[in-house]
Order: C-alpha cells, then structure tokens, then sequence
C-alpha cells in the first residue's frame, strides 16, 4: 500500500531548504520501496510558512518544514533567538541549544499546540547578515541614522534600534523594491537569499557578516497523518531524517558560504569581523536582554538554560 | 471525477447568473469536501489571503478615486488635460490610455490601475457621449499595464519563484508596456475617427488660463504620489494612503466638492465597492488552492514539458495554456501554479528568464481581461454600474490586440532584453 | 428592522474605514515627521479594520445586490425564469454564509484556543481578526434568507429582474 503525503514549503526550487527537502523525499521513496510518497509542494504554492503551522493543526496539509523565526506567534519562545546572547555565536555553539534541551522544550510545546510530530533536529538555514546600499559597514553599529529593513518580530526591531538603527517592516516580497527606490538603505537578511535574489542590481554594495541571527527549520509531521502510518514507515521517516541531518546541514552551511562568494563576485564589499569585535558588540547588546525577554514573552527560565548551554564568556 | 464535478457546477452556477465571489467560495467548500480536506481550510485561506497590505492599496486607491471624483479633483484635472489634446478626435479616450500609463508608473497593481483610472474617466467619457463598451473596453484593457510598466506585482512574483533580480524584469517591461500603450493609442484614434467622436470645446486664452490655475492643486496629487514613490520616501500601499488623504484634504478644502460630515460616508461607500472585488480575491484563492493541490495543472504543465519541443513550439503552447488558464484563475493562482515548474525548464530551452517573464506579464494581463473570471472586467462593470457582457464587448479588440503584442514579445526577445541588458549589460 | 440593520452596518463599515486610513496615514507621517511619536503597528491595524470592514461590506453588497454576475445567459431568458435561477442563488449564499459562519467560528476559536498571535512587534491576538469571517457569515446568511423570502413570496416581474452590479 502507498502512503499519500502532502508537503509545504515556501522557498523556490533552487533555494537550499527546497534543494534538501527534496533530496529527502527522494531517498524516503526509494527507501520505502514506494510505499511513502510524498508530495512536495514548493514556492509557498499551498501555504506561506508564516500560516503552514496552522495549516498541519487544521489538517490541511500533513508535513512542513516552517523556519522558527516565523513561529513566534504560536508560542513565544521560538523568538528566543533572536535575543542578544546569540549575536555573533559560532555556528557549532548554535546546536548546543536547538539540539539540546531548550530545543526538545520547543519541540514538545509545537507538539502540542500544533498537533504535530517534530522529526528530529532542525536544518540550518544560516546567519542573518547585514547589508547596506550606501553605507560602508565595517561594524553592527555603523547602522546609526539608517532606515533598517526588520524581517519581523520585536526581537528584530529592538536589535536595530539597539544598533542605532531605525527599523521599518517589510515582507520579503518587497525588499527588492524597496532598496531599489531608497525606501531603506540596509537589511538583516541571509546571504544567501541577497545572492539567490541578486540585489545588487537592486543596490546592494555593503555586506557585514556580523551572525546577527542564526535561522533553523523545524521538520514536521502532524500527528493524525503520522499515525496512520504502519510502524515501519514512522521509524524510517525519523530515522532517515537523524541519520542525513550532519549531511544535509553541510549543504546549507556551504550554500551559505558561497553566497557571501557569489555577493564578493558582484562587486559588493563583504567584511566578516573578528570574533573579538563580535563579542564587545554583543556584551554591549546583552544590557536590553532582560527587559527584551519580558517584552518578548520568554519564558525566563528556558531563556536561561539556553544561556548556560550556549556557554558565553 | 473531481474535476469533471467541478466544470459541470462552475459552469451551471456561472450561468444562473450566481454572484462570481459565490461561485468560487461555494466550488471552494464543495471540491474541498470532495477531496476530504478540512472545509475550514477554506475560510482560512480567505483570512490568510487578504492579511496583505498589498491588498491593503485596493480600497484606499478606490478611496482616493472616489474623493477625486466627487469632490472635484478629477474634474479639474480632465478639464486641464482635454485643454491639450482637445482638438483631436477621442481626446478623453487616449487621455484615458496615457492616464493608465502613468499611473502604471506608480502602481503595481492593474487592478487598482484599473480602478482608479476607471472610476474618474469613465464618468467623464459617459458626459461626453463616449460609447459605453469603448470607454469601458479601453479603460479595462490599459489598466492591465499596472503589472507590465514597473513597478510590477506581478513580475515581484516572478522574481522570487525564478530567483531573478526585480530591477531587471522591471526595466524588461518597460519597451512592450510603452508598445502596449501605443498599440492602443492608435486603435483609439482610429476609432474615434470611425465613430465621430466629439472633439474638447474650444477655449479661449483667458479661459486656458482660468482651467491651468484651477487644475494646479489637482495636480498635487500625481506629484506627490509620484515623488513619494520614486523618491522612495513611500512604499505603493502607503502611497495609496497619501493619494486618499491628499485627496480628501483637497476636495474637502479647495474644491469643496464635498463637506466633513460626507466624507465617512464616502470613505464608508469606497470600502464597500473595494469589497467587491476582495471578496471576488479571497473565494478565488481558496478555488486556486484547490486546484493547485488536485494537482491538475500540473499534470497538464508536465504533459507539454515531455512531449519534447523546439523553443518556439515551447512558447507558443504554454501561451495557449496560460491564456486557458487565465479565462478561470486570477494571476497569483496562475504564477504560483505555473512558474515553479516553468522555471526550471527555462535555461536547458534556451529561453531567457527576463524575456519569459515579459511573456508571463502580457499573459497574466490577459487573465485580467477574459471572462469568466477576469478581474478588470469586474473592476470596470462595478465602477460603472454596467453589466459584465458590455466589459466583456468593449474589450474584444483591444484584448486581440494585446494578443498579437504576445506573440509579438514572445517571439522577439529583445523587445523585452535590449534595456535590462543596456542597464545591467548582461 | 433590515433598515436599521442596513444603516448600522454603513457606520461600522464607514468607521473602521475612517480608522484604518487616519491610523496608516499617522504612522506614514510620523515616521517622517514627528519620531518620537511614531507608531509601527497602524498599517497592520488597517489591515484588519478593512477586512472586518469588507467582510461586512459582503452583506451589504447583497441588499443593493451589487455583487458582480456574469450575464451572458440570464439577459437571454424571461424575468420568470430569472426568478427560480435567483432562487437557488440565494439558497447556495444561504449555504457559503452558513459556511463561513460555522468554519469561520472552528477558525477564530482555534486561533483563541492556539492564543496565536502576529509575528509582530503588535503580537495581535488572531482570532479577534479571523472572527470577521464568521461575523460576516451571520449578515450574509440574514441577507440571502430575505432576499429568498422576497423572490420566494412577494415577486415582482417589473422591478426584480436580475442585473450586474446596481448602484455600489
Ligand atoms: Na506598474
Ligand atoms: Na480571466
């Protein structure tokens, strides 16, 4: 018997989580002998990631792969990390929080709200950078007087107004518009959605890789449409999933690396910090943590627990 | 089975004269139950698709149209625009097609285009004794260039599906959008000398001078909009705002077309003829997302990918479907359906990405004007209180017109390749 | 009574459209003008002030019978005729208000129940958002039942012939 799936993502074909994503079914198929056949549904042609949870809650589609940074409307801790602790953390130091226990916390409060299954441990989707059009960027804080582009949240808007910036909202779908017409003169953005976008035609002559924030997807399947599964096809989905993780999470971390390549190709000025600059900006940022996890709704204690886990100096 | 249901209801609901909104949403809840997916998913989708504030631009830009059209502003403005072309035959007719085309210039959408254009000059052509189908079929059909000249919605889209830079499928639309609207300046002047149309009165000097000085506030608005945009000070949306509150502050204080106590009221009648066509939005996304999950469309994409064909042939029959495809779907729907399986397949043809998007542009302008379901004609019908069939009539021509435009950009690349190519060289 | 119901649904209507474009017009000024006072969260108020407002506005379009139809056959057949086609048209509207009302209802308390919130600096609570559709629902279900009533049992062939879009 087959077993019928239906998949939403929102990212385009040649964007790296689409590229993983279907690398993944792929091998499911194969390896189900075609019994799991799940349909992917990319480019957010069913669902946008910012409404896909309450998607798989509803029942509308039965898997996803939302990035947490959409999904503190559902429950606020996923806007964790956007707090200040994680400004400029090395990638590795990242896992021992979203693979650890602040992250199986997270993992069990989506379980629950969302009537969903997380399938193990989430994919990267890299570092938000900062990226200017007129500025030169040399450090976080050369933003002062600057119409900022925020991705959303208030952890986002705090950061920028923390930097000297001055945050305005706009959804992705406007960004190349927007800096085109002067409307901002930087962004927090991936490298690699500036790269794939290529919004240096767009204005973009400045990036900073400064690890503003660190982006992951969390793997989904809701829980009705995985326990109609036979045993032996929930084993293999999570196991598939844990054994191609490290493999998978290269492949993001690389496409990140070749964007910041791909944007240097083009002419724009890319500057990475030293880890020393990182940490004085970041023991700078940390003074508004507090007050941010109040106004942002964490829960103090997990907050704390990240902060030990993450190891800071 | 699911899709023979689901022709054999549209159709028989289309045809009893059933609202278009309830066509969708009740094909909506009955081809969702048929699927067994959750019905609720198609009041969600409703609510998702219009928390947009592109959507947002729609009433407020009606808001604007109305304030301008009642309280005077409009009037000035056509008064100082007939002063210039007046002694041509049609003059309102191709003052409608330029209109259209600036707006363009400012607005992304070509329903809104066509709202706004439509709501200030279609009264105007009716005074002038215009026939109906022609003012209607004119204003529809340029309206359409809200999405080919930028800024553009529509090629946005494109670009995030097909990971291209907006700057350059910008500046691909601009030759075929001012092709576009010379195509039908010159099918307006032929008509209007055709069909007699009247020539603007004569004015004296004095009264020239009178009209120019009265027009100068009215003018405020293009020029704040338009500096608002590209001096990008404002986004297309709050530029929506601005145009309506500019608007109102002049009709209220200048031309005094309308006092304080109506303006809610008016404010009040503008989101209620902006609903017409939300409302018309939000069923059709909740029909496209089934569609899409049927998984229909793509299946019949797949179909003409394997069959193995030259470029040309390639083009010329994805034309034809995203034409099919337009008569029932909105453009969201269409380019979300299409493009990430088109896309792909676009570098191992050969063909320029930048020079299909210009193809899918003109298609999805297309789409606007084919019924049975074709935003700008709901646009005009409701703007004008006509029945649909007079839209549908009066866009005939220009909609063959427009076709041959396609054929025209699909079939020479550097129409729409010659200046992102000059600008960004390649 | 429906007068009444008509003239109340035009202030609410006129009033959060008056509300959406001063508070999006206040934000867009006072990022420029005054930022001290500036407000981030008024487009996304305007958003969902229009949205309650053109959810009600659906109704409303039905009593002026302004909502768009296609007709390329209805011109074509007799006023009777027009009448049982009007019929069934009112009882599917009865059926979409009845669905908005009961799916819009599951949506708003899922969303209350889930405490979803925007994901933005507002952190608006999404079902007194969502509660739009369902509220919208109950004035259409009113509307398409009066209208049923009328082509049902007080038919006039001179003054109810179907048109596109009267007077909006
Ligand atoms: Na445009
Ligand atoms: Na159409």
């Amino acid at each position: 018997e087959t077993y019928k799936l239906k998949m939403s993502i929102d990212t385009a074909p040649a964007h790296h989580r689409t590229i993983v994503v279907m690398k993944w079914l792929e091998l499911l198929k194969k390896e189900s002998g075609g019994q799991l056949d799940i349909e992917l549904f990319h480019s957010a042609q069913l669902f946008n990631d910012l409404n896909v949870g309450r998607a798989l809650r509803q029942g509308s589609v039965d898997m996803a792969m939302p990035g947490n940074w959409v999904l503190g409307g559902i429950d606020p801790n996923n806007d964790l990390f956007l707090l200040p602790m994680f400004y400029g953390v090395p990638q590795e130091r990242m896992y021992a929080v979203s693979d650890g226990r602040v992250g199986a916390a997270i993992n069990k409060s989506l379980e629950d709200k969302l009537r969903v299954k997380v399938i193990g441990r989430w994919l990267d989707h890299g570092y938000s950078d900062t990226h200017s059009t007129n500025t030169p960027l040399k450090t976080s804080t050369d933003l002062k007087g600057l119409r900022v582009r925020s991705f959303g949240g208030a952890g986002t808007e705090v950061r920028i107004k923390a930097l000297g910036g001055d945050p305005v909202l706009v959804p992705w779908a406007d960004v190349a518009m927007g800096l085109s017409q002067g409307n901002f003169g930087a962004l927090f953005s991936t490298s690699n959605s500036i790269a794939s976008a290529k919004l240096w035609e767009a204005g973009i002559k400045y990036t900073l890789a400064d690890r503003e924030f660190f982006h992951q997807f969390i793997p989904m399947i809701s829980q009705p449409a995985y326990d109609k599964l036979p045993p032996d096809l929930q084993k293999l989905i999570v196991e598939s999933w844990e054994k191609n993780i490290g493999e998978y999470r290269a492949m993001t971390t690389d496409a990140q690396k070749q964007a910041l390549g791909v944007l240097a190709q083009h002419g724009v000025t890319v500057v990475a910090p030293s880890d020393a600059e990182l940490s004085a900006v970041r023991k700078e940022l940390m003074k508004s943590q507090d007050e941010l996890i109040k106004t942002l709704k964490i829960d103090p204690a997990l907050a704390a627990e990240a902060r030990e886990d993450l190891k800071l100096d | 089975m699911a899709v023979q249901v689901f022709g054999l209801v549209f159709f028989a609901m289309l045809a009893i004269g059933m609202p278009i909104y309830l066509v969708l949403g009740a094909v909506a809840f009955l081809m969702y139950a048929l699927n067994g997916d959750p019905l609720v998913g198609v009041v969600q989708k409703m609510l998702d698709g219009l928390n947009s504030e592109t959507l947002l631009a729609v009433p407020f830009f009606v808001m604007a149209a109305s304030f301008m059209q009642k309280g005077g502003v409009a009037k000035a403005m056509i008064d100082l625009v007939s002063l210039w072309v007046g002694s041509v035959r049609g003059g309102l007719a191709i003052v409608a097609i330029l209109a259209c085309a600036l707006f363009s210039a400012i607005c992304g959408s070509s329903v809104a285009t066509a709202m706004a254009m439509g709501a200030i000059l279609v009264p105007a052509m009716a005074q002038r004794d215009y026939p109906m189908p022609f003012s209607l079929g004119v204003l529809a059909a340029s309206g359409t260039l809200g999405i080919l000249i930028p800024p553009s919605l529509a090629m946005i889209l494109f670009a995030l599906i097909a990971e291209e830079s907006v700057p350059r499928l910008f500046l691909a639309g601009v030759v075929p959008g001012l092709l576009q609207a010379g195509i039908f300046l010159v099918y307006a002047l032929y008509y209007a000398y055709r069909h007699k149309l009247p020539r603007e009165p004569h004015r004296s000097r004095e009264d020239a001078w009178q009209v120019t000085l009265h027009a100068l506030p009215a003018l405020l608005l293009p020029v704040i909009v338009g500096v608002g945009i590209y001096g990008g000070l404002v986004t297309v949306t709050e530029a929506s705002v601005l145009a309506a509150v500019v608007a109102l502050l002049i009709s209220l204080l200048y031309y005094k077309g309308i006092g304080w106590r109506e303006a809610p009221v008016e404010i009040g009648d503008s989101v209620r003829s902006a609903a017409v066509i939300t409302v018309i939005i939000a069923t059709a996304l909740a029909f496209a997302h089934w569609l899409t999950a049927s998984g229909v469309p793509v299946a019949i994409v797949r179909f003409i990918v394997e069959i193995n064909l030259q470029p040309w042939q390639f083009l010329l029959i994805i034309n034809i479907l995203l034409v099919i495809l337009g008569m029932f779907l909105e453009v969201v729907a269409i380019m979300l359906i299409t493009l990430p399986i088109l896309v792909p397949l676009l570098g191992p043809m050969g063909i320029d990405p930048v020079h299909f998007a210009v193809v899918m542009t003109i298609n999805m302008e297309l789409a606007l004007l084919t019924a049975p379901v074709g935003l700008n004609l709901f646009v005009l019908s409701s703007v004008s209180k006509t029945p649909l069939s007079v839209v549908t009539k009066g866009v005939f021509p220009l909609e063959v017109l427009l076709f041959l435009l396609l054929m025209l950009v699909t079939f020479v690349p550097s129409l729409s390749l010659w200046l992102p190519n000059l600008v960004f060289s390649k | 009574m429906t007068h009444r119901l008509g003239m109340l649904l035009r202030v609410v209507i006129g009033g959060f459209g008056v509300a959406a474009l001063l508070l999006y017009f206040y934000q867009i000024v006072s990022t420029w003008a005054f930022h001290e006072y500036s407000i981030s969260w008024g487009a996304e108020m305007s958003i969902y002030l229009l949205v309650w407002a053109m959810f009600l506005a659906c109704s409303e379009l039905i009593r002026v019978d302004s909502h768009i139809r296609a007709d390329f056959l209805i011109t074509h057949v007799s006023v009777r005729t027009q009448r049982w086609f009007e019929l069934v048209n009112c009882l599917v509207g009865l059926l979409f208000g009845a669905g908005l009302v009961w799916y819009g209802w599951q949506a708003t308390y899922d969303a209350w129940d889930l405490d979803e919130r925007s994901a933005t600096a507002l952190m608006f609570p999404m079902w007194l958002y969502y509660a739009a559709a369902p509220t919208g629902g109950v004035f259409i279900v009113l509307r398409y039942l009066e209208r049923f009533v009328r082509y049902a049992a007080a038919f006039d062939e001179r003054t109810m012939a179907l048109h596109s879009a009267a007077e909006v």
